[in-house]
């Protein structure tokens, strides 16, 4: 029933259509299409996706592997072409070393190029062991010096003498994760209680309603920091992780819970739905089949939109110090140890690099739901 | 003018300070600040000679004497962070150890004599000395602080242990005015040394003619007082509020209480964002000129919320003098790069504790599996030779300090080279030959030791971000040290306090933190080699207890008894050597128990000072019980009697 | 609203009691420093503050206090009462979130508008592009940045809101100019995020009138451009722009804390900070209750001010 009347207002929207009927979705994709903006958004998103999937295989360092002759090393420039001994130039992917010199006064490490020493760089390079998608062991890696023996920072290393592009990768993972699994939270309930306002109303929306208003009227940083401060130490930080992400998602919930129930209320009176009801449909099945549908593209949307919310989040409770702790990595708490004055004088790349991610994230995630959102909105124009 | 010879103490060896005194102020008439200057005049204030006491301590200065003006410009964090004023004008006891942290010297009292079994102290006071508001200060403000505070168990549940010997509290006695006798009835032979550092200020403390109208033996209608004060519901809470511990907040938020310091608080700690002390008129010290200090008219603190704050801010060169949150190795490249902006230089500071990280296992844990494990000497030994102490210290230090344990520094009269040097070098080979004879012989498939009972052994270190030494990255250095040779540790961050409340509660594994004794504070806070209840540092604490109260805690093996007695030799020695020898003992004894695994011990690190800033203290040594620069603040001084703009 | 606030005051003392310990542990920490023993001064203490009383009765001794007498207890480590210590504080918050939220609408009126119109042109990319910069840097990030540019390259003392020789003095119009000189920056900080939020939500709701039958209408029948937006899709569409009212307040003394703290200005921010950190309970409590009760009363307000600007509104 619904699908009929979506099909009905694209006839009159599409006059270049005039033999297809499309369904609601690939009509959605279709005018999603046409938000390049979005597109792009789209597909940088799923690549950053694609990065916390494949992790160990594109970091090319270790990620907790120390070095005492690195530590805060600036980024090694990838050259193309070496000149060799007879002045022919030919092409080889490389490096150049670095010199370093440890100044005991003013306690640093100051590093120049070294022209003479080339580190040759390759794609399918062996490297450190790990487990390919968490099951397959391997040592290939897609890219990273030829030599195992060699170690190229190629966004520089943090005071550790850590690589930082391969924290960023692998942090990729924890950061893209929380937004992801926050979100699921978030729908879980907000879902639910949004529904269950919207559909039944009366006293049962009125108590989440006051509910929600609560939940927005208490500051969120202190909410989290008496949740976060309430972790048991003796928890093993993958725990820790999960509980973090939850505690993030308290803030999501509540708008999509709004929305939602908008949307119910919207929709409880609209013709089709009050026909499924005469039809005899259970409250449920009106639900499932008719209410949820019509919307879920609207849901979809406030979800992209949510992810960037909840990285973000991620990021000021690691800046508080309550977030996710060492050893585990995240943009967030690679953020906060580059979060003083000494990074930003000594070692920029330290604050750029996880910095850059953070905002690529949030920005194509804002612009794909906010394409999503144009796109699933039947009156936009 | 008397000029009194005075019995310098004992334990410390004979020095010629008596000089500056015999050549002192007696034929000089004093010179004050004009500012004091303009009051005077304006017959708001005494004539300086009428200020000083008959013989105000005549302070040696670093450089030169200096010329009067200027404010000394530091930064203070919001909260928690009293020691900044502590620490630069709040420590100025009866005694006062020398700048170089050699000797004890007099300060408040201008002389005290030692009785020959060193149970009894006699102290004289400065006649004619006063408060900051002018009133005198005499024997009777002591035995006030005595008698209806230290006494008093409801405003003193738990004494001090400065004032507490062997058998007791101390006795004090009010000779005259300007005399007290603290008796402790045995041998106290630590009680100079100890009223030296920092606690000993209590004596001189509470000026009894401002806190009496808090006391209820003094004013029968305090309960109007306590009315008028919402954050007190009785007379015991408006004393404490009024009369606060100098190291808590307290202390700070009260600027009517007199003071002996240099610089007296005219407005709260963590009320306003620019605390503000004012010169004392009344100052008892003075420079070899007779010029009546402090030289600097002001101290001022800005209260900041970030310490990247206090970073920028001394680019700026918003900062005169301060060591206090910058002295950190990670800030001396950036400061290095803006000295000529702030128009700073650097000055040593000697903070030398025993060791600056230390691996501190739980030896009376509360499991008995771990227990047993931890209590095997052949465990901890194998733990420190697992450790690659020299990479810790490149990475993390830039290869500033040393590899050492917990033991006195090269050059104290303690020191021995294998108190420090032991079990200290790289090797994993024989590290992996203690753990096994130690009983984890057994692995799991990961490659893990078994403990005894065949479940994986592992222990969890707590680890805080504190003292600017980057622990939670060291943390995971020795995790990979120790996963290296089979044993796994894990890690748990958290923050000083609650890490504070676990290990105080018995109820950690181990931690990782610093500790003292150092240097001559191996005498008096041997609390690394003797287990003693700390809040800072828990290694066995059951043992600490019950070498307290021997009713409680839990009594530890023979060896152990060995050393609580061999301390108890100590505090009981009647002259240097005596004392020298049996503190050799009972370090002798300890570092063959090898309780805790010392790391690193460090160089010295920095302050700064902006570059007309005179009689800087440099090497500055400070502790934690040694709360430098305090007593020697006044005499520093501006070239040209102002900041530079 | 009484039943929420119930709710919040209990939730409130809660939250703050959910961390292990209280203020005493945490002024072990703190004296930690002086190197030796002092659990003798703690002991002393703990009475001092009344810790130890079962939670529930700290709980309606202070609700009594703050229902009866206007009295919110009183401040652990600062030793007053709170009365004393948060007016101040409120006063810069209040002041720096009102002149937030002008800059807010300042910036995200005319860029939602014109990227509205000009929608999906370089200019609307370009706009909503810096907006969303804005929106995705977090604030703390930003601050310290911006804090350090303006020490390095314009010379400006950091930290607060005056230059430290204005500290403690009385105000003057030279305090003041250097005040406008300062202030700015936790103004564009905090703003960004808001600006880009509220662009995006003008241009939407911007969109959906634009194609309405009334503006085609209105077209038709010959009016400008600027006239017919400005007369009836804007004025609809700055609803929006009255709903901050009731958001700005709890985003910038909850959320902003930590730009507080990095850029350090006297708002309840730091305070509420460090409150929460050494379990300064009272202090944390009633600052908390005193931005949701604001927070509620804000929705209020712009609930009221909605409906009289939007008559539909008011019909439902």
């Amino acid at each position: 029933m619904s699908q009929a009347v979506l099909s009905h207002q694209e006839d009159v929207d599409d006059f270049d259509d005039t033999v297809k009927v499309l369904g609601p979705w690939a009509l959605v994709w279709r005018k999603f299409k046409r938000h390049r903006l979005a597109m792009w958004s789209g597909v940088v998103v799923a690549l950053i996706y694609l990065v916390a999937i494949l992790g160990e295989f594109l970091a090319p360092v270790q990620i907790h592997d120390t070095s005492v002759r690195n530590t805060f090393q600036p980024p090694q420039a990838i050259h193309f072409f070496v000149t060799r001994e007879d002045g022919s130039r030919e092409f080889l992917l490389h490096a150049k070393g670095m010199k370093m010199e440890l100044d005991r006064v003013a306690l640093r490490r100051t590093f120049t190029v070294d022209e003479s020493k080339i580190i040759p760089l390759g794609f399918w390079v062996r490297g450190y062991e790990y487990k390919f998608l968490g099951l397959l062991p391997s040592k290939v890696h897609l890219f990273g010096p030829t030599n195992p023996r060699d170690t190229v920072y190629l966004l520089g290393a943090d005071r550790l003498g850590r690589d930082v592009l391969s924290r960023i990768i692998l942090g990729t993972r924890v950061s893209m994760s929380i937004g992801l699994v926050g979100v699921a939270v978030s729908l879980v309930i907000g879902v639910l209680l949004g529904g269950a306002s919207g559909y039944y109303g009366g006293w049962i929306d009125g108590l989440i309603q006051r509910f929600i208003e609560f939940i927005r009227s208490v500051p969120t940083i202190p909410l989290w920091m008496g949740l976060a401060a309430a972790i048991p130490l003796d928890w093993p930080p993958l725990r820790t992780y999960f509980v973090v992400t939850i505690i993030v998602s308290m803030i999501g919930w509540t708008t999509l819970a709004r929305e939602v129930r908008g949307k119910f209320l919207s929709l409880r009176n609209e013709d089709f739905i009050i026909a499924a009801r005469l039809d005899g449909l259970t409250n449920w099945e009106i639900i499932v089949k008719h209410m949820v549908p019509s919307f879920s593209s609207h849901i979809i949307a406030s979800l992209t939109l949510a992810v960037p919310l909840m990285i973000l989040a991620e990021t000021s409770l690691s800046f508080l110090g309550i977030g996710l702790q060492p050893p585990i990595v995240s943009w967030g708490t690679l953020l906060k140890e580059a979060q003083n004055i000494r990074s930003i004088i000594e070692a920029p790349w330290l604050l750029i690099a996880p910095g850059t991610m953070i905002v690529i994230a949030v920005l194509t995630l804002n612009f794909l739901g906010d394409g999503v959102r144009d796109a699933a909105d039947p009156h936009a124009h | 003018m008397r000029i009194r010879t005075h019995k310098r103490l004992w334990a410390l060896g004979a020095a010629g300070f008596g000089l500056a005194l015999a050549a002192g102020p007696a034929a000089l008439a004093f010179e004050e600040a004009p500012m004091l200057q303009e009051k005077v005049k304006a017959g708001e204030l005494p004539p300086v000679d009428e200020r000083l006491p008959m013989n105000p301590l005549v302070l040696e200065v670093v450089e030169q004497t200096g010329e009067y003006g200027g404010t000394i410009r530091r930064a203070i964090l919001g909260g928690g962070d009293q020691h900044n004023m502590v620490r630069t004008i709040g420590s100025d006891n009866i005694v006062r150890w020398d700048r170089e942290w050699t000797e004890v010297r007099p300060n408040i009292a201008e002389s005290w004599e030692v009785s020959e079994d060193a149970s009894s102290f006699t102290f004289k006071l400065r006649e004619g000395m006063r408060w900051s508001d002018g009133e005198p200060f005499t024997a009777d403000d002591i035995v006030f602080w005595y008698e209806d505070v230290f006494l008093d168990t409801r405003l003193t549940p738990n004494k001090d242990s400065t004032f507490v010997g062997p058998d007791g509290p101390v006795e004090v006695r009010k000779i005259d005015d300007v005399t007290v006798e603290f008796d402790f009835r045995t041998p106290n032979g630590l009680f100079i040394q100890n009223l030296a550092y920092g606690f000993g200020y209590h004596p001189a403390a509470f000026p009894k003619h401002y806190l009496s109208q808090f006391h209820e033996k003094y004013n029968p209608d305090v309960q109007s007082l306590v009315d008028a004060e919402p954050a007190a519901a009785d007379w015991i809470q408006l004393f404490n509020l009024k009369a606060g511990p100098m190291d808590t907040p307290l202390f700070w938020q009260n600027p009517d209480r007199p003071t002996l310091h240099a610089w007296h608080l005219t407005n709260a700690y963590g009320s306003t964002d620019r605390i503000v002390a004012e010169r004392n008129p009344f100052y008892w010290k003075v420079d070899e000129a007779g010029q009546q200090l402090p030289y600097v008219d002001r101290i001022t603190y800005d209260q900041v919320e970030d310490v990247e704050t206090i970073l920028l801010k001394a680019f700026n060169g918003e900062i005169d003098y301060m060591l206090r949150h910058l002295g950190r190795p990670a800030n001396k490249a950036a400061l290095t790069d803006n000295m000529d902006r702030g128009k700073y230089g650097f000055f040593d500071v000697g903070d030398l504790p025993a060791n600056i990280m230390i691996l501190m296992l739980n030896l009376n844990h509360k499991d008995p599996v771990k227990r047993q494990v931890i209590n095997d000497k052949n465990f901890r030994v194998g733990l420190s030779h697992a450790v690659n102490r020299q990479e810790i210290i490149d990475l993390l230090y830039f290869g500033s300090g040393t590899p050492a344990q917990v033991a006195p520094r090269e050059g104290s009269e303690l020191y021995k080279e294998w108190y420090a040097k032991q079990f200290t070098e790289y090797d994993p080979d024989l590290a992996n030959e203690f753990l096994d004879k130690a009983g984890l012989n057994e692995r799991d498939s990961e490659g893990f030791r078994l403990g005894p009972n065949g479940e994986r052994f592992t222990l969890v270190f707590l680890v805080a971000d504190v003292f600017g030494l980057q622990y939670p990255d060291a943390m995971e250095l020795i995790q990979g040290y120790a996963a290296d040779v089979g044993l796994d540790i894990q890690v748990r961050a958290t923050d000083r306090s609650r890490l504070i409340d676990l290990h105080t509660s018995n109820e950690q594994d181990a931690y990782l933190w610093n500790c003292s004794g150092g240097q001559a504070d191996a005498y008096t806070t041997p609390i690394c080699y003797v287990p003693i209840v700390s809040n800072s540092v828990s290694w066995a604490r059951e043992w600490a207890a019950w070498g307290v109260d021997s009713n409680r805690g839990e009594e530890p093996p023979e060896a152990v008894k060995e050393i609580f007695a061999a301390y108890d030799e100590v505090k009981a020695a009647s002259g240097p050597d005596e004392l020298r020898e049996r503190m050799q003992h009972v370090l002798d004894l300890s570092m063959e128990q090898f309780f805790t695994i010392g790391l690193v011990q460090n160089d010295p690190v920095f302050g700064i000072a902006r570059a007309n800033v005179r009689n800087v203290p440099n090497p500055l040594p400070i502790a934690g019980q040694l709360w430098f620069p305090a007593p020697y603040t006044a005499q520093i001084y501006f070239e040209g009697g102002d900041n530079l703009p | 609203m009484v039943p929420t606030l119930l709710l919040v005051s209990i939730t409130t003392f809660v939250i703050i009691q959910l961390p292990p310990g209280d203020y005493l542990d945490s002024l072990a920490a703190e004296m930690g420093e002086s190197g030796v023993d002092n659990t003798a001064v703690l002991e002393s203490l703990r009475r001092q503050y009344g810790l130890g009383e079962p939670f529930y009765v700290q709980y309606f001794k202070w609700m009594r206090g703050i229902l009866l007498e206007g009295d919110f207890g009183l401040s652990f480590e600062k030793n007053r009462p709170v009365t004393d210590l948060i007016w101040d504080r409120l006063g810069w918050t209040f002041g720096i979130s009102i002149m937030t939220l002008l800059f807010i609408w300042l910036t995200a009126l005319p860029i939602g508008i014109y990227s509205a119109v000009r929608k999906y042109s370089v200019g609307d990319y370009v706009a909503t592009f810096f907006g969303f910069i804005g929106l995705a840097i977090p604030n703390f990030l930003l601050a310290l940045v911006m804090m350090y540019v303006a020490f390095k390259f314009f010379g400006q003392s950091v930290g607060g809101l005056v230059s430290p020789e204005y500290l403690g003095e009385p105000w003057t119009w030279a305090k003041f100019v250097d005040l406008l000189k300062h202030i700015w920056m936790p103004i564009v900080v905090v703003g960004t995020s808001g600006a880009a939020a509220l662009i995006r939500i003008m241009r939407a709701n911007l969109l959906d009138e634009l194609y309405r039958p009334y503006v085609v209408t209105a077209r038709a029948k010959g009016m400008t451009e600027f006239q017919l937006l400005l007369r009836y899709p804007v004025r609809v569409a700055l609803n929006p722009f009255i709903s901050t009212i009731g958001w700005i307040l709890p985003t910038l003394v909850s959320g902003e804390i930590i730009v507080a703290v990095v850029m350090n200005l006297p708002t309840t921010g730091p305070l509420l900070l460090r409150a929460l950190l050494v379990q300064d309970m009272f202090l944390a409590g009633s600052l908390i209750l005193i931005v949701s009760m604001l927070t509620v009363v804000g929705t209020l307000i712009s609930d009221v001010l909605l409906a009289l600007v939007d008559p539909r509104i008011r019909y439902q």
